[in-house]
């Protein structure tokens, strides 16, 4: 049996199917047929029902994957063939030719402006923006250059230019250009395999057409304007009319009555919308709808009361007149006209075009509209009809990226639960470390790295005379320009001498380079919190591309920021939590059961407590499915089922909670490092029942309808504040039986990325309490988002000393409680004031 | 000859949302001027008052800009109310200290918003250019 898992489609289920894997031990490929990673939620600015950005969220978990060594991403490639059974699948793979070895290209973009063929319809903004034909894809990971061959001159007609060698070779300094690439098979074996291949608009013109898609100006579809509305767009998140003007009146016409997708994503655009410009007018024309969900009817009262207009109606119809303005009429439960400069067409949504290639190959069908189907007789939704082969998110049907979060997350459980004999067999075995003795204290002996970035840095500002500066900077003894910093030459070779003790490196952004500097500073061997990045190309070069000497000046300021920081690091190690490996489910409810079943499969020991004496005579429980699951459970040696029992008081963090049973013939206290919230909804208090104590042991939050509410955002449904703690089912919304066992399974994938491992190993940047200077005026305790932060006493010379203690479990190093304390009591390790201040004062020193 | 005077901003940006904005300012080559200097925090709600009024009253810029995460997308739940809260007491502090409003900014970037922050960081080095020196600047 394999340990590995094969997910194929990058979008948010995929990329979140993924995750969860690698947190349970799993090596995974994830398989994308476009160059680069996101699906839909890379394209689209905010998201429903939150409102989110959906770049802020999607790119921090992006970088998270492309960092870890067990994972391996196969953008721009597609699956030929799948042979096997589950636990031992063989995969065949065709990875499609950039002409740009990944390996190679540094990204740092010196070929796009000597490439001659430009005004290139970009895909990624359907159609809009132009891009030359050797360029990036998208803004988003991998990135790395790709030509487009049916645009290339060189491709086409063998000559570029008047030289032999086509000007983006010339131009190309790590010679990552390679115009022989062919699309390349290759063979991977896995355990089991997900399709998470997502969702598209179906712009067809039989639909659209009669509304003036593709023939009247400025009607597009809600995709479409998604790349308007975002700052990453083609127009840097203004939105204009075909002729550059900016829209004043706004229409959307929901098309998709499928579903309450195309309505929501409408009420999310105009929202948007009027979130940038006020003054503008949105309407939207939309069928009769019905939202099932609360935080969707909560999401439209939202756009409803900040000004966008809704209008009920069945025909519509559009007439441009070539004024250049719309009139739309509209007839049914509402009647009238209105006039719009742009109209969104919001169209039904289908499955992604490539699957039904996709679905031959691997032999599952798809249905009219492009969906998968699930396994005959199967109710479970992301079964399919070929055992070891899961669906989620817009394979399985049309949804949002949060119901899609949530079936990614029960993919993930389903697969670990089918592999747990595998679990952790291809994992790659930790880096061998040699790293050099560094105390705090020892004097600054820094060595810099500047990289030149191709042109983007040593182009754009004088790097010999910046190198000389930073040279006459205090502890700094050497200083090497690189090509590339990125390949870690530089940072080994340096570092490899000993000499050092400090590392400063003058390059891109940290924010996309630091795990990966890290990594080369500790193969170097030294400490990674002894590493600075100075973002002397996304925050110097590239802003002040039209001064040289300007560009220069700047970047002389922010090294010595850097470097006078970098003096004062210290070196920090990372914090292990051991963590008990077993689980407690409060609530024998469908999800509850779902849930534990699906531990016990894993091999997790899991108890269930039920208040109730008899679990199968619970309403919710009579689903015959939900049935099965109940047997299947009560027949599982890892899952110890107390009935008639009620929690009492309950203790702990993140993997070592401690938690007391109140039976009817006693008491009994367990050990668990996790919890799952399964208590199904309130129904109000009854006089016999005392209240729940854990729920303030945990500091659990309810809101108004009494529903539990955990940590914000579309990613985070079913995770409490409370680090370990989860919730799921009709505890945390109005759900049905079905989606309460998916619930219940998403809930086991995260509760098994804790407690399958032995231990935690979190990042040592989190809050440092300075004894000498803490009082105990527990100002950070409150606003401690983690609830970290506790209050202690003790005696000391005599007296009683009065101090607050960290849990460096739960912890998140936000720095909210360094903020709040007015006596320097307590920081942050590596934002530590000092550092700061030494940082701030050496702005000045150059002036 | 005296040299021209020229505003020295010190940004705050969160790790999050605004230092990415700022990132993505550059990736689309927005350019705006040299005077801010960012420093990447973890969250908005990271910066001590103290630090912000040290730097304004010990003359070292001219201006200080916090950038955080839009309401209800802060990583940490809420730093960015928290630093909502903290920017009332600074610009109470300002007054105190003699400093004018326009010396201190708290603004929200997503990380799509590059072209937002280079917009905000053009204003403010304006708005700074038109107020003069900070007078505790010696």
């Amino acid at each position: 049996m394999k340990g590995s898992v094969l997910v194929v489609g990058a979008g948010p289920a995929g990329m979140r199917a993924s995750s969860e894997l690698l947190q349970q031990g799993f090596k995974v490929y994830l398989l994308e047929e476009k160059p680069t990673i996101g699906g839909k939620m890379a394209q689209i600015d905010k998201m429903f029902p939150t409102n989110e950005c959906a770049t802020c969220t999607a790119l921090p978990r992006m970088l998270e994957l492309t960092s870890n060594p067990n994972m391996a991403i196969l953008a721009f490639a597609e699956v030929t063939s799948i042979e096997g059974s589950p636990g031992d699948f063989k995969v065949k793979i065709l990875k499609k030719p950039r002409y740009v070895d990944p390996m190679k290209c540094t990204a740092c973009t010196d070929c796009f402006p000597v490439c001659p063929v430009g005004g290139i319809p970009m895909e990624f903004n359907l159609g809009r923006g132009a891009s030359k034909a050797i360029s990036f894809y998208s803004p988003f990971p991998p990135r790395k250059a790709l030509i487009y061959p049916e645009k290339c001159d060189y491709i086409l007609k063998g000559k570029c230019g008047d030289k032999d060698k086509p000007p983006c070779v010339e131009a190309c300094e790590p010679e990552a250009i390679n115009f022989s690439q062919k699309p390349q098979e290759t063979e991977i074996n896995v355990g089991a395999i997900i399709l998470s291949t997502g969702l598209d608009e179906v712009r067809e013109d039989k639909l659209l057409g009669k509304y003036g898609y593709n023939k009247t100006p400025n009607v597009l579809t809600a995709l479409e304007y998604e790349r308007l509305l975002s700052g990453l767009g083609p127009t840097g998140g203004i939105v204009k009319c075909d002729d550059g003007k900016e829209p004043q009146s706004l229409a959307w016409l929901v098309l998709d009555d499928s579903s309450s997708i195309g309505f929501m994503t409408a009420a999310a655009e105009a929202l948007g919308t009027i979130e940038k410009n006020p003054q503008v007018s949105v309407s939207i024309l939309h069928k009769d709808i019905s939202l099932t969900r609360d935080s969707y009817s909560d999401f439209y009262s939202q756009s409803k009361e900040s000004g966008v207009q809704f209008i009920h109606t069945d025909s519509v119809t559009v007439d441009s007149e070539g004024t250049g303005e719309l009139n739309i009429s509209y007839e049914g439960k509402e009647k009238g006209n209105l006039k719009a400069e742009m109209l969104i067409l919001v169209p039904p949504l289908a499955g992604s075009p490539s699957v039904r290639k996709l679905s031959e190959v691997i032999g599952i069908n798809v249905d009219e509209h492009g969906f998968f189907e699930r396994a005959d007789g199967d109710s479970h939704p992301i079964h399919t009809s070929r055992e070891g082969i899961f669906l989620c998110g817009g394979a399985e049907g049309p949804k949002g990226i949060d119901s899609s979060i949530i079936q990614a997350c029960s993919a993930a459980a389903n697969v670990a639960a089918l592999l747990a004999p595998a679990r952790g067999t291809e994992i790659a075995p930790p880096v061998e470390k040699d790293l050099k003795p560094v105390k705090a204290e020892d004097e600054p002996e820094i060595a810099v790295v500047i990289c030149r970035c191709g042109m983007n840095i040593a182009g754009l500002l004088n790097i010999d005379e910046l190198v000389e500066y930073t040279l006459s900077m205090p502890h700094v003894k050497q200083v090497e320009i690189t090509p590339f910093g990125c390949d870690g030459v530089a940072v080994k070779q340096l570092l490899g001498t000993k000499k050092f003790n400090r590392i400063v490196l003058g390059a891109c952004s940290p924010k996309t380079h630091e795990d990966l500097f890290s990594l080369h500073t500790e193969l170097g061997g030294l400490n990674q919190h002894l590493l600075e990045i100075v973002n002397l190309r996304n925050q110097c070069t590239w802003v002040h591309s039209t001064d040289k000497a300007e560009a220069t000046e700047k970047a002389k300021t922010l090294m010595r920021m850097g470097v006078s920081r970098t003096a004062l690091l210290e070196p920090l190690e990372d914090i292990n939590i051991q963590i008990t490996p077993s689980c407690l489910v409060i609530g024998c409810t469908p999800c509850g059961i779902s849930c534990a079943l699906t531990l016990a499969k894993m091999g997790l020991e899991v108890y269930v407590i039920e208040s109730e004496n008899d679990p199968g005579k619970i309403k919710e429980n009579q689903d015959p499915l939900v049935k099965s699951l109940l047997d299947d459970l009560k027949g599982n040696e890892k899952a110890k089922i107390y009935m008639g029992a009620k929690i009492g008081a309950v203790e702990g963090f993140i993997g070592n909670y401690k938690a007391e049973i109140v039976k009817k013939d006693g008491k009994e206290d367990i050990d668990i490092g996790s919890i799952l919230i399964a208590t199904g909804k309130k129904m109000g208090v009854s006089s016999n029942e005392n209240e729940t104590d854990y729920e303030a042991d945990l500091a659990l939050t309810r809101d108004e309808k009494d529903y539990f509410t955990g940590m914000l955002g579309i990613l985070n449904p079913l995770d409490f504040n409370t680090e370990g703690v989860f919730m799921c089912g009709s505890a945390r919304t109005k759900i049905d039986a079905l989606e309460s066992v998916i619930d219940g399974e998403a809930a086991a994938s995260r509760i098994a990325g804790i407690i399958s491992k032995e231990q935690r190993l979190k990042s040592p940047r989190i809050s440092f309490v300075v004894d000498e200077s803490c009082d105990g005026c527990a100002y950070c305790i409150e606003p401690c988002p983690a609830h970290a932060i506790t209050l202690i006493e003790y005696m000391y010379e005599d007296n009683i000393k009065k101090t607050v203690q960290v849990n460096e479990a739960v912890c998140r190093g936000c720095g909210i409680c360094m903020a709040t304390c007015p006596k320097k009591g307590i920081y942050v390790r590596h934002f530590k004031p000092e550092q700061f201040t030494a940082m701030i004062k050496s702005i000045q020193e150059g002036a | 000859m005296e040299k021209e005077y020229e505003p020295i901003i010190l940004t705050f940006c969160c790790n999050w949302c605004a230092y990415a904005a700022a990132d993505s300012a550059g990736t689309a080559r927005i350019q705006y001027p040299s005077n801010i200097h960012i420093i990447r925090y973890m969250c908005s709600g990271m910066v001590h008052p103290n630090m912000v009024m040290d730097t304004l009253t010990q003359g070292i810029a001219d201006g200080v800009l916090i950038c955080g995460c839009h309401p209800g997308d802060c990583h940490y739940q809420n730093g960015n109310e928290k630093a909502e809260a903290r920017a009332e007491a600074i610009k109470l502090m300002l007054e105190d200290m003699g400093l004018e409003e326009e010396r201190f900014r708290l603004e929200w970037t997503s990380a799509s918003e590059g072209p937002k922050f280079a917009k905000i960081v053009k204003e403010m080095t304006e708005t700074l250019r038109k107020l003069g020196p900070n007078p505790y600047k010696n």
